[in-house]
């Protein structure tokens, strides 16, 4: 087991004062938080932070945590002492913090009070019936062909022994055709047990989506630009276009702009009510890297009497 | 402990945008009526419908409540506090997915 440097994780010095420790706490949480963070790491910054305040903002835990003196230094190895907890009293187990998320430092520590009160802490973890919410995260090509998809869930639970132990459980699930992000999908049953009565309780999917190379998607529209070349833009013509499922041919009229938006009704996500697909010409030049080009454009600068500065005065 | 054995995959329901009832909403994030009245109180959850027997949640606000209990729990907030909290992550995520 590896000893953690509660004072560090919070960037407090040992002796701060417990308004300086809540002062820390405050600004990494509204740093780190998962909720507001945009940090990549903050999930697990922010359960570093948490369970350092749980220790530190708490006189006695505190003061049983300096006993083990500063001579530790963060990831050594560490066995609690064996008069360990000699006079102490704890007027709780774990904090009101997720304890399920503490390291094993933390349950060598302050484990024991925890054990005594696992009914409590049972309770905590699933208060009665409590159905479990996870996010599953599909591609858009899923949305328009259906699929099915294997799920990790991690439960914590409590031992025998009234620790905190996590199992695993994989699930396979059929994602169906037309499905969007924020909509939920609920699997009767399979939430986590109720500890006390045994209950199952239902699980809740929320859909979610993959970042796509070529899409981006709003709701249940989907966007996708499209180079075309100026002659394909000036005089129009019809255009290979990709979709999630496939491709499709597009008109593009005459004199069209660059960034011009075209929607294709019903063609994004095909949910009950389909969104669209909307496709966005994206003007590119060819370069005048020969001869025959470079006449090509010079040709079209004697003709075409075109100053695309003409709004800005010059 | 582990299960990789599942005979064939599970299909499950599919919830529609406002399906969810108020006491369905309590059982499936074990939070007080009360507190979601608040919530609707302060307009961090919009359900549709005139009065509580009639609300209807989107599913997504089982995301959204338990988020709001845990900025409350975290951050000390009251609940026009939340909602000012919750206001402006919805900004900072709509700019954010503009931006991208």
């Amino acid at each position: 087991m590896q000893y953690k440097d509660y004072y560090n994780s919070l960037g407090v010095k040992r002796d701060a004062s417990q308004s300086d420790i809540k002062k820390a706490y405050q600004r990494l949480a509204r740093k780190y938080h998962p909720d507001v963070s945009k940090e990549t790491d903050a999930e697990e910054r922010f359960k570093e932070v948490g369970e350092a305040y749980a220790v530190l903002k708490d006189p006695e835990k505190r003061a049983a945590y300096d006993q083990l003196g500063n001579q530790w230094k963060s990831g050594e190895q560490f066995r609690p002492p064996p008069d360990w907890n000699d006079g102490f009293e704890y007027s709780g187990g774990f904090s009101d913090t997720d304890a399920a998320a503490f390291s094993d430092f933390f349950e060598s520590l302050f484990g024991a009070q925890a054990n005594a009160r696992a009914e409590d802490a049972a309770t905590r973890f699933h208060p009665h019936g409590q159905d479990t919410h996870a996010k599953i995260v599909i591609n858009l090509e899923d949305a328009y062909n259906g699929a099915t998809r294997t799920l990790t869930l991690r439960h914590p639970h409590l031992d025998p022994s009234g620790k905190v132990a996590f199992h695993e459980r994989h699930l396979n699930v059929n994602i169906p055709k037309g499905v969007y992000a924020g909509q939920h999908i609920r699997l009767k049953g399979q939430g986590d047990a109720e500890l006390r009565s045994g209950q199952p309780a239902d699980l809740y999917l929320e859909i979610s989506f993959e970042s796509h190379s070529i899409y981006t998607i709003k709701g249940k529209d989907v966007y996708v630009d499209i180079p075309v070349t100026p002659w394909e833009a000036a005089l129009g013509g019809q255009i290979t276009v990709p979709i999630p499922s496939g491709k499709i041919k597009v008109t593009v009229p005459a004199n069209s702009t660059h960034g011009r938006l075209m929607r294709l009704k019903g063609r994004g996500i095909p949910a009950k009510l389909p969104g669209d697909l909307f496709v966005r010409l994206q003007i590119v030049l060819p370069a005048a890297n020969t001869a025959e080009v470079r006449e090509a454009y010079e040709n079209l600068k004697r003709v075409a009497d075109f100053n695309p500065r003409k709004q800005l005065g010059v | 402990m582990t299960d990789h054995e599942q005979p064939s995959a599970l299909s499950g329901e599919l919830l529609h945008q406002y399906c969810l009832s108020l006491h369905q909403l309590c059982h499936s994030t074990a939070a007080e009526p009360d507190f979601v009245l608040k919530l609707v109180e302060y307009d961090v959850l919009e359900p549709q419908g005139q009065r509580a027997v009639n609300w209807r949640f989107q599913a997504n606000d089982l995301a959204r409540l338990r988020k709001a209990q845990r900025l409350i729990r975290d951050f000390e907030l009251n609940f026009s506090g939340l909602a000012l909290v919750m206001q402006l992550l919805d900004e900072v995520a709509e700019l954010r997915r503009l931006e991208e």
